[in-house]
């Protein structure tokens, strides 16, 4: 018998021995691990627009409410003639709706909110010479100084737009990430100290027949990591159960990649370790003071 | 083998003075040696003292070539390998049959190797008569076969020495008395053996040298025989 697997036997024993304890650590650890992967699945389709969103050669010129018809259509013949761009298309508010109904699956948007919330837009293509990023900032420069031009975005300003809220995710990200820690010593602390308890006879006698602090301490560490990793993986089916349901509301939202998730589980197994190491040690020198018993 | 040099114990929770006072005595390789004294007498701290389960509050106790001084942590449970330890309240694990009781001093030492504890255990089981009942639980033997279990699992490492706390206090004098006969047998074998116990009749039958203490002191160190002249 290799040692993990009679390591990982006694660890089975020892959360076997305690379902309720195991149980509602497995929920407490899934419930907290379920909103850090929202959040990381959230910053993760941030990214991913914000990344297409640089890919974008194009430059998105956004045109204040009500310009008069004829105004639009002189600054788009103007726009037309630059040097810098290939091509100059005006998408009407209705049809950028239109367009918007259709690539979200959405109707009715103009019913919900009262009114067409889009302005006209421009969009132009630069010429294949002035498309470096240098020179779509200094045509949009240009642009936006025009009378009736709201806002011109292009790559890297969508991404500065997109950066405020990316921001704000990155803050709850982290924010999760803290609390998940915290939660997962505090829960497995809990639990440990719990099993622990209830196997101090055992314990004691293993002392005294010569076992080493590693072997007394290995299958509980095993279980801490086990109760963390049967968590983590709750958390995630959870999560792809509700990405699955909810997916055709939010056409284009993507799961996280495996990368991530694979650093995912690594991290609860690290903070699953480093907290069973933790709790079980201080369980342990708490067993042996109660006993009365100096520390060895 | 066990060397006791002018060890004090105190308690720090015990406010009566010295649990052992002034102590000083020496184990040879092959005896067999009673600790007699009433209760409290101080006959399980000198056994504590040899496991280190508690340290001399002044003086050194050296045993299976450790110091109370400067043995490590983490040296212990290889101190407490060579000193078989047999309870009077046998302190077998509950929820493990006999075999697995025994089985689990040579998994916690690295033996994994599934037919290498097999032949092990059955040995030492066989050793001390209860190999037909290895798949029991403690709770189904009676006290003597507990006992003589406890004795298999800290015979499991073949130990020079070989300490035994009351091993009788819990049984009938019969079985006791059969309890004394499978140590003596052990010690005949070449174990050396301290037998902490206030039943004289036993320390006069089986003992080569018998030690008394009274409140912490050693009142009387009597050698009745030689090792290797037992009468059993």
């Amino acid at each position: 018998m290799k040692p993990y697997v009679f390591f990982g036997q006694e660890a089975w024993l020892s959360l076997r021995r305690n379902p309720a304890a195991s149980l509602a650590a497995v929920t407490a650890i899934a419930s907290v691990l379920f909103l850090l992967l929202l959040f990381m699945l959230l910053s993760h389709n941030i990214l991913v627009l914000a990344e297409s969103l640089r890919q974008r050669k194009g430059l998105s010129v956004f045109l204040e409410a009500n310009v008069p018809a004829g105004r639009v259509e002189e600054l788009h013949d103007h726009f037309s003639s630059f040097p810098e761009v290939a091509a100059c298309r005006l998408v009407n508010r209705a049809d950028a709706l239109r367009d918007i109904e259709a690539e979200l699956g959405i109707e009715e948007v103009v019913e919900t909110l009262g009114e067409n919330p889009l302005p006209d837009v421009f969009l132009i293509t630069p010429a294949a010479a002035a498309s470096a990023a240098q020179d779509l900032a200094r045509l949009a420069e240009e642009i936006e100084a025009y009378e009736g031009i709201d806002e011109v975005l292009y790559g890297e300003r969508w991404v500065e737009a997109l950066d405020r809220g990316l921001r704000l995710v990155h803050r709850a990200n982290a924010l999760t990430g803290v609390l998940a820690v915290l939660a997962i010593v505090l829960v497995l602390g809990n639990t440990l100290r719990l099993i622990v308890l209830m196997r101090q006879e055992p314990l004691s006698i293993l002392k005294m027949i010569g076992a080493t602090d590693a072997f007394i301490r290995t299958p509980f560490v095993i279980a801490g990591v086990t109760l963390c990793l049967i968590g983590a993986l709750a958390a995630l089916l959870l999560l792809y159960a509700g990405y699955v349901a909810g997916g055709p509301l939010l056409p284009g939202l993507r799961f996280l990649p495996r990368a991530s998730i694979v650093l995912f589980a690594m991290g609860v197994a690290l903070v699953g370790v480093a907290g069973s190491l933790l709790t079980v040690e201080v369980s342990l020198r708490q067993l042996e003071r109660r006993r009365g018993r100096p520390v060895m | 083998m066990v060397t006791f040099d002018h060890v004090y114990m105190a308690y720090p929770t015990h406010a009566e003075g010295w649990a052992l006072e002034d102590l000083s005595f020496s184990i040879q390789p092959g005896e067999m040696i009673f600790l007699l004294g009433e209760s409290g007498a101080g006959k399980t701290t000198v056994l504590k003292l040899i496991t280190l389960e508690e340290r001399p509050s002044h003086g050194e106790v050296h045993a299976a070539g450790f110091c109370s001084e400067t043995i490590s942590r983490g040296e212990i449970p290889h101190l407490r390998r060579r000193c078989g330890m047999v309870f009077q309240d046998f302190r077998l694990i509950k929820d493990k049959t006999i075999f697995e009781n025994v089985a689990y001093c040579l998994r916690m030492t690295g033996t994994l190797e599934r037919s290498v504890i097999t032949r092990a255990v059955a040995r030492v089981l066989q050793g001390v008569g209860i190999y037909g009942k290895r798949n029991r639980f403690p709770h189904e033997l009676s006290g003597g076969e507990k006992q003589r279990a406890a004795i298999g699992r800290a015979l499991i490492h073949e130990p020079p020495l070989l300490l035994t706390d009351e091993p009788t206090g819990n049984l009938d004098k019969a079985t006791g008395l059969e309890i004394m006969s499978l140590l003596a047998r052990f010690h005949l074998a070449g174990t050396t053996l301290l037998v902490a116990s206030h039943n004289v009749e036993f320390a006069q039958r089986f003992a080569t040298r018998m030690l008394t203490l009274r409140a912490g002191k050693l009142v009387e160190d009597l050698f009745l025989r030689p090792h290797g002249t037992e009468v059993y």
